[in-house]
């Protein structure tokens, strides 16, 4: 639970502008995004998601980036809030699980059997186009109202200005090429999640930490990390030896799963 | 400069003219996977693009140490990618390099960007061009860059329809690196369940297992799947789980 607001705020913020100055990685700063949403809804799980040029949901980054989790956000190829925040293009706010099983026949019974009970969707635009949607599953039956919606409206919006690199995205083609490219970027992290998954027989999950302890430790973008694991520039012995040295160092926070 | 009807249906080969310092990909230095397409199927499928896109139409393939492995164009195509690949510059370069689409919608308006090859292009008569890198993830196949002899605003939808055209040609031009058939191609197309992020899982895990390239990883995922009659993902599932394996 925050319990400074203000002071929560501020922290975001100039966690955001720090990201936007820094050698620009569109995944990590997804993530952040996905976390701070988290912290301000309890008892939640968030993922941010987009729409590929093909009119595809596609999952870009998730709060805990369990597995289990971008796999909830995934099935909603057709039906659930995150689809219906995309077709509507407005929020869905406060939908109760319990009564959405006409709604959503076939995401419901998954979300519930999840743990979860109350789930909301609030758009990512880009002037009058839904670009895609910030996913808050909620294990509590909390609403979110007032203040907070405006809040994670602004933070959708970061995400937003942040995938298109704060371009003056005039043109349609401009949110193409920016959106490609993080899609492949969140492709080629899921590869290396196989590969080091494969080769230090550990799950997905641990995968997902060690390639992003590795790029923040060593202040790179985490795809060009992917990139090194797929193409044997980076091996997994280094990743392992890198995230070990993370846990001895108890100032850093490990990214929570 | 070969007069550009020549090169139609010629099959794809090294490219003639390298800048200084530039190593040049010799087949014997190409990977063998890039050369393993029937010579012909790869000017088919440029061909086939320009036809489908109404615009000039390339294909350059080739790997991280070997950008420029094979390439084909169609009709008046050529001497444009002779131009970009001579330079060094151009959107099709760029795309390539920060695996990024590069959508030029008119070439006079390109503040600076690429002085050499921009004034080779306009005349060559080229008005707009759109280069799209060949990619799944880490997956690099190469590009394929289509031209305009007029500046050609892009429409959401006109968008939407060359980006999935080179989403396809990528989905092809893997198909043919691993020699997989086009009915387990078009198997696995139909299905429309690869862009889930257990199929990448899982084909990272697979190139572990074959000590592979992530293509070969993912058509031996695919070629399962067509096997068996089932999703890719249905097979990556299981590989991601552990009840299957490739190296056993």
């Amino acid at each position: 639970m925050i319990e400074d607001r203000e002071e929560w705020l501020a922290d975001t913020l100039v966690t955001l502008a720090d990201t936007l100055i820094a050698r620009f990685d569109v995944v990590e700063f997804l993530l952040m995004l996905a976390e701070r949403i988290q912290e301000l809804i309890e008892h939640s799980e968030v993922g941010l998601i987009l729409v590929d040029t093909e009119g595809r949901l596609r999952v870009m980054a998730s709060s805990t980036e369990r597995t289990r989790m971008i796999e909830l956000f995934e099935i909603q190829t057709s039906e659930g809030p995150c689809w219906d925040c995309y077709r509507g293009g407005k929020p869905v706010l406060n939908a109760d699980l319990a009564q959405t099983g006409a709604r959503w026949p076939v995401f419901t019974p998954l979300a519930v059997a999840a743990g979860f009970q109350m789930v909301h969707a609030m758009p990512m635009r880009l002037r009058d186009q839904v670009i895609g949607a910030a996913n808050i599953f909620s294990q509590t039956p909390v609403t979110i109202s007032g203040p907070d919606i405006h809040l994670v409206q602004a933070l959708a919006d970061a995400a937003t200005i942040g995938l298109l690199q704060a371009r003056a995205a005039q043109r349609a083609a401009d949110l193409a090429e920016q959106l490609q490219h993080a899609l492949n970027s969140r492709v080629a992290i899921e590869q290396a999640k196989g590969a080091v998954a494969e080769r230090a027989n550990v799950d997905m999950d641990t995968a997902f930490g060690w390639l992003r302890g590795f790029a923040r430790t060593n202040n790179l973008r985490l795809a060009d990390v992917a990139l090194g694991v797929v193409t044997r520039t980076v091996s997994v012995e280094t990743l392992m030896a890198a995230s070990a040295e993370l846990t001895r160092n108890s100032s850093y926070q490990p990214p929570r799963r | 400069m070969a007069a550009p009807t020549t090169l139609q249906a010629s099959p794809p080969r090294a490219i003639p003219s390298l800048p200084p310092g530039t190593e040049p990909p010799t087949p014997s230095g190409a990977p063998s996977s890039v050369l393993q397409q029937s010579p012909s199927s790869l000017q088919q499928l440029c061909d086939a693009c320009a036809e489908v896109s109404s615009l000039r139409a390339s294909i350059v393939l080739g790997t991280e140490s070997h950008p420029q492995a094979a390439m084909a164009a169609s009709d008046g195509a050529a001497e444009i990618e002779e131009f970009q690949l001579t330079l060094g510059e151009g959107p099709g370069i760029d795309a390539q390099a920060d695996a990024c689409p590069v959508l030029v919608e008119d070439l006079s308006s390109t503040a600076g960007r690429w002085t050499q090859f921009v004034p080779a292009a306009q005349g060559l008569g080229v008005g707009a061009a759109f280069a799209f890198p060949l990619q799944v993830g880490a997956i690099r196949t190469g590009v394929l860059c289509l031209y305009a002899s007029l500046p050609y605003p892009l429409s959401a939808s006109r968008l939407r329809d060359l980006t999935a055209l080179a989403g396809m040609v990528s989905d092809v031009v893997l198909a043919m690196q691993s020699a997989v058939a086009m009915e387990e191609l078009a198997w696995s197309l139909s299905r429309a369940t690869e862009h889930r992020s257990v199929v990448h899982q899982a084909t990272g895990m697979v190139s572990v297992q074959l000590d592979s390239s992530m293509q070969d990883a993912f058509a031996t995922l695919r070629s399962r799947a067509f096997t068996e009659s089932v999703g890719v993902d249905e097979i990556a599932q299981r590989v991601v789980e552990r009840m299957l394996r490739f190296d056993l």
